[in-house]
């Protein structure tokens, strides 16, 4: 090579190399951003123009699309997984040892995680059927799901029972969706082993309710009656109240043996239309902490945890299942008072006539928080 | 600005000539076409391809040029959320979306996520679901935006699933939510995202979908159902021209053909649009009630399905019965589609019926699908009839 060739060469070289830098800072600066997306369409005009700059993009810049998933938001995260997602309908290889290690250290954002796997898995199938078995106690919710559906269809297999209440032993342990837990506990069920499935979820079985109170045309919901006079004070069991027929109404003790802690007020109370009920709970922790409440009710509801209002939907009918509405709140050291309000309204068809709820608490995963005490005074 | 009033007009052209099937109930919410489609077919005859989806979804198939694009939902929690396109010819999968869903996924168990139909200007596909995700993806499968209404509106959603299908028009994408939570109606940029308006509407259920239609003077309107009654809003503005009170079905939609409206209000009632969006009372009738397929309109004949699979035939001009009243037979949850002097029905039991049109009109043909579900409204153009079932998308045309 002549010094001139070779003298090309290097600018060619140092060509490429600045503009394959200004080609990774033009990706980054649109990364960022997306990264600014926020709620009511925040931000949007800039991401939008920065996404026409991502199609640019290719499968080595998966990683850092990756790392940016940490810093994202649940919106932004949609968007870089649209980045991601076109990217590897693109030629190229994927850089699969950068998102291997990603992936395995679980100090990332755990959408960024589960978005990793997925592209490991759909690289190599082998990988998720090796790594699954081993995620039964993942950060990542989704993960940790399919590594509990591993164990329940190992178990499955197992003719050993023994064997099979090992495995379901530690699925249980480390199963954090309800409908899992249920089946868990149904399999050990027939294996000989009883589950208390309240215990294991953390529902609330042991209540108070006193009703009912006015709520015609559903105008009760943002009616404080007797019970919301005073959140917090212990004596409120001991206060009496004129309910919807001028009479005196008490708090009465009731518990649910509902293995999902329902509590039915059509039978605690009565099939009563156009009305309001409280319920009045307390809950003993062994640490000041913040736990999810999480509850089902298929009429409008409020909870309260210690005074403050946790929970709030004046929705009606609309379907109930367990963990539909939730709300966090901090529990202190010691005895905490849940109250909760059930309306009712006056809709007649078939479907329209359920008053109940489910409660319980738990983190943020769906792990029961166990009380201090169990029992509580009054029972 | 100029290439704005080009990509207007494209869309324009779009709806108007229905080459394609851009959205749900196809141009005009009417679900006709002029297309000429095989009668008979079964689970291998007439079938073009058929091809498997990623997830589930009452959410009907749309067409833009060549390709058909179908929404999806899947996981434990219905909060995978897909967008997927096939090439027109072969079923071959061109592009795949994913989302993950930020809004409540609960939905009754036979319903998905991914009920609302996506919706196409040609240049862009917004695919919409119960959660209240919203995304703009072009043609080649690249996200161009994404909106959270749902983390704007925490307390919107309901829980038998949303269905309210989205439209797209003038450069606007409408969605509309109505639940007991937090109901609105939005516009929404379709180059960005950003809110162009935003309405509030009553805390009613409603799955409806809205319409849209051009005014003689040019203004892009859209119609929009709650269960108080039927407004007409101004596209580009979110403007309320029009409130007419009634009871207005929250489940079917209206169609409009004609600078005629066909609304579901007070059973139904047909409106002459007039220049700057006045809205002219033609005629109306308690009796016309369609139950969960919305009205069909082709050839100056108003179709309407009642719940025991009766389906009647009503003048478009006058709304007199035509005479025709022909039970079908079966549970739709899809709305019906016409192709030629044909109109096809998609049963939720899997089972399929053509029903030959006019005074002789009878069911010419039937056939159950081997474990199918259909509960979409089927996309039909000249290329031919897509359906899609809880597994499959299907593709029905001649000689295959």
């Amino acid at each position: 090579m002549t010094p001139r060739c070779l003298a090309c060469a290097i600018l060619a070289l140092a060509i490429s190399s600045g503009s394959n830098a200004t080609a990774k800072d033009a990706i980054d600066d649109a990364i960022n951003s997306v990264l600014a997306v926020e709620k009511n369409g925040q931000g949007h005009a800039a991401a939008a123009k920065a996404m026409q700059t991502l199609r640019s993009a290719t499968k080595a810049d998966i990683p850092r699309l990756l790392r940016a998933m940490d810093k994202a938001n649940q919106i932004s995260a949609n968007w870089l997984r649209g980045v991601i997602v076109a990217t590897t309908q693109r030629d190229g290889e994927l850089p699969i040892q950068e998102i291997t290690g990603y992936f395995t250290d679980d100090s990332h954002s755990q959408l960024g995680r589960l978005m990793a796997f997925e592209l490991l898995d759909e690289n190599d199938p082998s990988f998720g059927e090796t790594t699954i078995p081993t995620l039964v106690d993942d950060a990542s919710l989704p993960l940790r799901r399919m590594a509990i559906e591993w164990h329940i269809n190992k178990a499955k297999d197992l003719d050993d029972s023994t064997a099979a209440l090992g495995i379901l032993g530690t699925a249980l342990n480390q199963a954090r969706d309800i409908d899992q837990v249920s089946q868990i506990g149904a399999m050990m069920k027939e294996k000989g082993i009883s589950i208390n499935m309240q215990d294991q979820l953390g529902f609330i079985k042991r209540w108070h309710i006193v009703g009912s109170f006015d709520n015609k045309d559903e105008g009760g919901f943002d009616v404080a009656h007797g019970p919301e006079k005073d959140l917090q004070a212990i004596s409120l069991l001991e206060d009496s109240y004129e309910n919807t027929d001028q009479k005196e109404t008490k708090w009465f003790a009731h518990s649910t043996v509902d293995p999902m802690g329902l509590v039915d007020l059509t039978k605690a109370i009565g099939p009563i239309k156009g009305v309001t009920a409280y319920a009045y709970a307390t809950f003993t922790a062994e640490e000041a902490r913040e736990v999810d409440f999480r509850l089902g009710c298929i009429n409008a509801h409020k909870v309260w945890v210690n005074g403050e209002l946790t929970i709030s939907n004046e929705v009606y009918h609309n379907g109930i299942s367990p963990d539909k509405f939730a709300g966090q709140a901090n529990l202190k050291e010691g005895e905490n008072i849940i109250v909760l309000k059930i309306c009712q309204n006056e809709q007649t068809q078939p479907w329209a006539q359920k008053w109940e709820f489910q409660l319980r608490v738990c983190d943020e995963t769906g792990k029961a928080i166990k009380q201090a005490e169990v029992e509580p005074e009054g029972f | 600005m100029k290439s704005y009033i080009t990509l207007t007009i494209c869309v324009a052209a779009i709806v108007v000539c229905g080459f394609d099937w851009p959205q749900f109930r196809g141009p005009g919410g009417i679900s006709s076409t002029t297309a000429i489609l095989p009668t008979t077919f079964n689970d291998t005859e007439n079938v073009a391809w058929k091809v498997p989806l990623p997830g589930r979804g009452p959410a009907s198939p749309i067409v833009v040029g060549n390709q058909v694009i179908v929404s999806s939902s899947s996981g434990d929690k219905e909060d995978q959320l897909f967008v997927t396109s096939f090439d027109i010819e072969t079923g071959k999968q061109l592009w795949e979306q994913r989302l993950w869903a930020t809004g409540r996924c609960f939905c009754h168990p036979l319903s998905a996520n991914a009920a609302p139909t996506p919706a196409s200007d040609g240049k862009y596909i917004y695919a919409f679901y119960s959660s209240n995700d919203l995304a703009c993806i072009d043609l080649k499968g690249n996200l161009i935006w994404y909106r959270a209404l749902a983390v704007d509106h925490p307390k919107a959603g309901n829980d038998v699933g949303m269905s309210s299908s989205i439209t797209v028009i003038d450069g606007v994408v409408i969605a509309q939510v109505e639940n007991q939570g937090d109901s609105f109606a939005t516009g929404l940029n379709c180059e960005t995202g950003e809110t162009v308006w935003e309405i509030e509407r009553d805390d009613v259920a409603s799955w409806a979908s809205p319409v849209v239609f051009q005014e003689p003077g040019g203004k892009w309107l859209a119609t929009l159902q709650g269960a108080k009654g039927l407004s007409i809003v101004e596209v580009r503005t979110g403007n309320v021209l029009e409130q007419i009170e009634g009871e207005c079905s929250t489940v079917t939609s209206a169609a409009v053909i004609d600078n005629m409206v066909y609304a579901p209000l007070n059973g139904t009632t047909a409106y002459r649009v007039s220049s700057g969006g006045t809205m002219e009372k033609a005629w109306d009738g308690a009796q016309i009630r369609a139950a969960n397929a919305s009205a069909v309109v082709h050839d100056g004949t108003l179709y309407t399905l009642n719940r025991t699979g009766v389906l009647a035939g009503f003048s478009a001009e006058t709304g007199k019965p035509t005479g025709l009243k022909l039970r079908v037979g079966g549970s739709y949850w899809g709305t019906p589609a016409i192709a030629g002097q044909h109109m096809y029905f998609f049963a939720q039991d899997g089972t399929a019926r053509v029903v030959k049109l006019g005074d002789d009109a009878e069911v010419v043909h039937e056939h159950k699908f081997e474990d199918e579900v259909f509960l979409c409204s089927p996309a039909v153009t000249d290329q031919g009839l897509f359906v899609r079932s809880d597994k499959h998308l299907w593709k029905i045309a001649d000689g295959e």
